[in-house]
């Protein structure tokens, strides 16, 4: 009779030292999360930026073996596209000629406020779109500077800082909140101002867009810098679909982001930006 | 036995790295593939339609999976290793529980299990994001999410079948139990 309870004893015993063990091992663990992870992307980084390299030329093979009619019609719509920007700048060159010297100030006071260093994006974490890039503390990277790539396309700031890598919260995230402005065609108009959600999966809609404001399909959304972690006039992307009802005080939309993780292979993170307080009204 | 053990750290390292990397760029809808929850479940599961005993061999499964899916992630070390220990528990005592026909590893066993230990996964993380990160929750059932778990079915049914032809992992041949 003694041996069956003997037996539990023995199996209890066995699970408590178990649990202990598992439990202070994740504990020293956890206390150097920071050094590990560290080393460990450090070891990785050489196979994975050969593997995320691979991974592009691959996926853009495919896409274009199953794609090739999609890619005609883009390229009609890109081509329609462009005869209608060309047409926007040759009426908007006027207003520009007078506004020159004033935009070369504002731009060179912008550059003015950024510091940029080129990082490499390595792996993309798909649960909760973020992508880790190869640079840290080391290089002067510090907690939310915004990650951008050569076109000034925002894709997200940073979310965790090493000594060597780095990991970005991409604008899809779902706890992402981003102020934009509305791109009006009139520069003479009062800005529309939105909030770009992430809503996961690498999408995003653009929300809190007062009812009464005329947004309509193609309009360009940019960073407005009121919230102060990126600087303003970021693409971010475009609005597909509008979303108006009489019942909700705000409209909504539908948005291609601007940033693809297929085309990450460069960014930068602005080191040294300098929030710019709006001029008061 | 140590060549074994070997084998599962470089199996799930290259995995990671795989998945994180090269596969990154096979998204749909923004879901790629888990590989090393795949190849997690799939040992898991060809090793209890052996023997419905909670091994040594498991909580190794569980816990070097589990540490490469917290070391290509941003949480904590141990939220992965928790989660994949529970699903391997689940795993065994739903096949200690399920009727044994004839056929010792039937797909109508492995893919319901394996759907619900993919919605175990998300719902758990989603919890631990919210208490340990202070992230607000979520976990959304909509339609990227059903895509999500067909894509990631679909290649745990492909290596399902590749198990089952070439008889590949069918369990320890000495049990060391760890429980009774």
């Amino acid at each position: 009779m003694d041996i069956p309870l003997n037996k539990q004893k023995i199996a209890l015993s066995k699970i408590l030292i178990g649990v202990v063990v598992l439990f202070l091992f994740l504990l020293v663990l956890n206390l150097f999360q920071k050094q590990i992870k560290n080393y460990f992307y450090l070891l990785s980084s050489p196979i994975e930026k050969k593997l995320w390299s691979a991974g592009v030329d691959s996926s853009v093979f495919f896409t274009s073996l199953f794609n090739s009619n999609g890619i005609a019609q883009e390229n009609e719509n890109l081509k329609s596209e462009n005869q209608e920007l060309l047409d926007k700048i040759s009426s908007l060159q006027d207003a520009a000629r007078e506004n020159q010297a004033i935009k070369e100030a504002t731009a060179n006071n912008q550059d003015k406020n950024f510091k940029l260093v080129l990082v490499e994006s390595m792996g993309l974490d798909t649960n909760n779109d973020i992508i880790s890039i190869n640079k840290g503390s080391a290089d002067g990277i510090s907690l939310n500077m915004a990650v951008i790539n050569s076109q000034n396309v925002l894709f997200g700031k940073i979310f965790k800082v090493y000594k060597n890598f780095s990991e970005v919260i991409l604008i899809s995230n779902e706890n992402s909140v981003l102020d934009v402005k509305i791109q009006q065609d009139d520069p003479a108009k009062a800005p529309i101002h939105g909030v770009i959600k992430g809503k996961g999966n690498l999408g995003v809609y653009l929300d809190l867009v007062p009812t009464d404001s005329e947004i309509k399909s193609g309009d360009i959304l940019i960073t407005s810098a009121l919230e102060g972690i990126f600087p303003k006039d970021l693409l971010v992307g475009k609005i597909i679909l509008k979303n108006k009802s009489d019942l909700k005080p705000f409209q909504t939309a539908e948005i291609e982001p601007f940033y693809n993780i297929k085309n990450t292979d460069k960014l930068f993170v602005i080191l040294d930006y300098k929030k710019e307080i709006p001029a008061a009204k | 036995m140590w060549i074994k053990f070997l084998f599962f750290i470089i199996f799930f390292y290259f995995l990671g790295v795989v998945q994180n990397s090269f596969f990154a760029h096979f998204n749909i809808l923004g879901i790629t593939p888990n590989f090393i929850l795949i190849f997690f479940f799939l040992f898991t599961f060809f090793a209890a339609s052996k023997n419905a005993i909670f091994s040594w061999q498991d909580l190794f499964l569980s816990i070097t999976a589990g540490l490469f899916l917290d070391m290509f992630s941003y949480d904590y070390f141990g939220v992965h290793i928790i989660l994949l220990l529970i699903i391997s528990f689940f795993v065994k005592k739903s096949f200690s529980l399920l009727r044994e026909g004839q056929e010792r590893q039937p797909i109508a066993y492995f893919v319901p299990l394996f759907i619900l230990s993919l919605i175990f996964y998300s719902l758990f993380l989603s919890l631990s994001s919210y208490f340990f990160e202070g992230l607000h929750f979520s976990f959304n059932f909509n339609w990227a999410y059903f895509v999500g778990i067909i894509y990631n079915l679909a290649f745990a049914v492909l290596f399902f079948y590749i198990f089952k032809k070439n008889k590949l992992f069918s369990g320890p041949s000495r049990q060391l139990k760890l429980l009774p």
